[in-house]
């Protein structure tokens, strides 16, 4: 749900209810029976909450514009992990997998080689 | 409001605060309404005796009941309680009330009272001895419980009945 969609959202809730419950009063009053006026604020709350609970796609049709990502270099730890795995990889073998790995404890936090 | 929970206690409360609006608004309106009920009470036969060794005499009342009160319902209204007093003055006190009978009115078609030959369900006793003799008069008075707002007593003094207790145990 974006915000516009949280105000309408709202305002429309508000409205469901209000409307219920004074066209109950008004009901209940005419009838002389207060349990009408209970009756027609339940069914106005049920209404809103099916119409304002879910988040319908209506809610969303004003989305947020983000500014564009800014084309900067990936951080340098993922770096060297990706240069293991592609030294790994690049073994090839059964045993490689362990020899990847014993490179990679002989490395520790040094950069990328080459 | 951004997410599904936030929303259910939005909702729920703004209703809740509706309701309790116009609930005001309903027990305002009443606020306004007039009864005009029909009461007749009567006594059919009372007996009076002496509680030896307890220090007080005791009556017992055979009474007769004929009372509409629908007009008091309304749409704030949830029950009333009926109840009969017994007054009388002695020596000692201004004024003795003494509740002989109660009622629970649940609904507008139950709002009307009609028995000829009620007992009293609460014995007429005296703090000593000044029943015997004495003017006693009967009152119905109702509360009115609301759905809404607050809780009134009624004493219906428009039609009472007056009646003097015979001057002799039976």
């Amino acid at each position: 749900m974006d915000f516009v969609g949280q105000l309408f959202c709202e305002r429309t809730f508000q409205f469901f209810i209000l409307l219920s419950g004074i066209i109950g009063w008004i009901m209940g009053y005419m009838r002389q029976d207060f349990k009408i006026t209970c009756y027609f604020l339940a069914c106005g709350s049920a209404l809103s909450a099916v119409v304002c609970l879910p988040d319908w796609p209506w809610w969303n049709r004003h989305p947020l514009d983000w500014l564009p990502a800014r084309n900067s270099l990936p951080p340098p730890k993922k770096r060297v992990k990706e240069g293991e795995r592609k030294h790994g990889a690049a073994d090839g073998t059964a045993g490689g997998a362990k020899a990847g790995a014993a490179g990679a404890a002989k490395k520790g936090g040094k950069p990328k080689k080459a | 409001m951004h997410t599904f929970w936030q929303r259910v206690n939005a909702i729920f409360f703004y209703a809740l605060s509706v309701l309790g609006f116009l609930a005001l608004l309903c027990a305002g309106t009443t606020y306004f309404h007039t009864a005009h009920p029909d009461v007749q009470l009567g006594l059919d036969r009372a007996s009076l005796r002496k509680i030896m060794g307890a220090g007080h005499e005791q009556a017992t009342l055979r009474l007769s009941i004929d009372a509409d009160l629908s007009t008091v319902f309304n749409w704030n209204v949830k029950q009333l309680f009926v109840f009969i007093t017994a007054e009388y003055v002695t020596k000692q006190n201004k004024l003795n009330q003494v509740v002989v009978w109660d009622h629970i009115v649940t609904g507008k078609e139950y709002a009307r009272i009609h028995s000829s030959s009620i007992v009293n369900k609460y014995s007429l006793t005296d703090q000593g001895y000044g029943l015997r003799g004495n003017d006693i008069t009967l009152v119905l008075h109702w509360n009115t419980i609301p759905i809404t707002g607050l809780l009134t007593t009624t004493g219906f003094r428009q039609s009472v009945h007056t009646f003097t207790l015979e001057d002799q145990y039976s």
